[in-house]
């Protein structure tokens, strides 16, 4: 961890945020204390970055641009520049809903301390306008860093919500209408209007969130299939029924796969059928039951998940191609 | 570990500006000079980006480098990876 601190106190920062988001022009004493604050945050960001290239992720990183921060500021009301969770952030792209828990968990896992704790805000169960992705605020040298971490496919919904904020204006990111909403988009044999090519694009995020979350299912359901066929071969050594030992006995690749699960399974069982897996702690006799159980239970759904799958994707290629077929960027 | 200015105009989604600084002191003080060159123009956004290469940034920050059809393109062809 660095050993930057802010060159201010709180309060000094503040009360900066307070003039920014006030005046109509930047003292230059205050876009010198802005660029001193910058500084410190950036110091803190590049950290975060090494840090989380040693766990294996490439993130890239930005403190928030002057423009934007004011607008914060000025939309959340009476925010303080010291609680923006966003001033200084990293993003992380991986492909799919487990690979997205794991990293959080990881994450978490690495920032985390006894007395410092993350806070996770999972834009996925609880969608902003249409955005999600799982954002983490750790806290580092008493600085707030907001950990983006997307899946390939919330990040292709972002970028596009995004440029088309750039030119229908920003605030349709927070439900607000576009400028012109009666403006017409033209997709090929299809007209709609700036409104309802918004309505379409929020649309698409629920699709997407749809289709990850069964997506995510069936990639653990099929990892639970081949972690109780790889299991297989130990109860063949030793009667399951009777085997004592701990899974923290296995060897480490049968462990890691039982971790993953354990926390994949809470995501696609229903409270009642929700195994309670602390893979370190079960006999490999009560894991093999768990599985079976979960798997027993989703067999008779996978089917019907495997249609409702078929279905998203093709809702989501049909809305992608609709916007890729728009003849105008942001027309 | 590399830094990335951009200097991108919002309505017509195109970057004015970008160069790549070796340190991120450099970097900053370019956003800030930036920031002064154009602070009467809002629609101009400022930004400066951490990472390994252009390749990098341009992959989590798209929305500087793509139009709106290019990132339904990449939408797709995501898809399609994640399908196969």
């Amino acid at each position: 961890m660095p050993e930057s601190a802010l060159p201010m106190s709180k309060t000094a920062l503040d009360r900066l945020g307070t003039r920014l988001m006030m005046s109509d022009q930047i003292s230059s004493e205050d876009r010198q204390s802005l660029a001193d604050v910058v500084d410190v945050y950036q110091q803190i960001l590049d950290d975060v970055k090494s840090r989380l290239k040693s766990l294996g992720y490439d993130a890239t990183t930005r403190v928030k641009t002057t423009g934007t921060l004011i607008e914060k500021l000025r939309r959340e009301g009476r925010m303080r520049l010291s609680q923006v969770q966003d001033l200084a952030g990293a993003r992380i792209i991986v492909p799919d809903r487990p690979t997205q828990d794991d990293a959080a968990a990881r994450i978490r896992s690495h920032f985390e301390g006894p007395d410092l704790l993350c806070k996770e805000v999972d834009r996925r169960k609880d969608p902003s306008y249409g955005y999600r992705a799982l954002h983490l605020i750790v806290n580092v040298g008493s600085v707030l860093v907001e950990i983006q971490i997307r899946t390939d496919l919330e990040d292709t919904w972002a970028q596009i919500m995004e440029r088309l904020a750039d030119q229908w204006g920003r605030g349709i990111r927070y439900g607000d209408e576009p400028v012109n909403p009666e403006a017409l988009v033209h997709a090929g044999q299809q007209v709609y209007s700036r409104r309802q090519a918004v309505a379409l694009l929020i649309e698409l995020g629920d699709v997407i969130g749809r289709f990850e979350l069964l997506r995510g299912a069936t990639m653990i359901l099929a990892q639970a299939g081949e972690l109780l066929s790889r299991l297989g071969k130990y109860a063949d050594q030793f009667p399951q029924a009777q085997d004592p030992r701990l899974i923290s006995e296995l060897p480490d690749d049968e462990q890691a796969a039982a971790s993953m699960l354990a926390a994949g399974l809470a995501l696609v069982s229903p409270p009642a059928s929700r195994p309670t897996v602390d893979s370190r702690n079960v006999t490999f006799a009560q894991i093999f039951q768990v599985l079976g159980a979960s798997l027993s239970a989703f067999s008779e759904e996978n089917d019907a998940m495997l249609i409702q799958l078929g279905r998203g994707e093709q809702e989501l290629r049909d809305t992608l191609q609709l916007i890729a077929s728009a003849t105008g960027e942001g027309e | 570990m590399r830094h990335f200015l951009v200097v991108y105009n919002r309505p017509e989604g195109r970057i004015v500006r970008r160069h790549m600084y070796r340190s991120a002191v450099e970097a900053l003080a370019a956003r800030f000079t930036a920031e002064r060159e154009f602070e009467n123009e809002p629609e101009i956004e400022i930004v400066v980006l951490g990472g390994e290469s252009w390749q990098a940034v341009e992959l989590t920050h798209s929305r500087y480098f793509k139009r709106v059809q290019d990132l339904a393109k990449v939408g797709l062809d995501r898809l399609s990876i994640a399908t196969s």
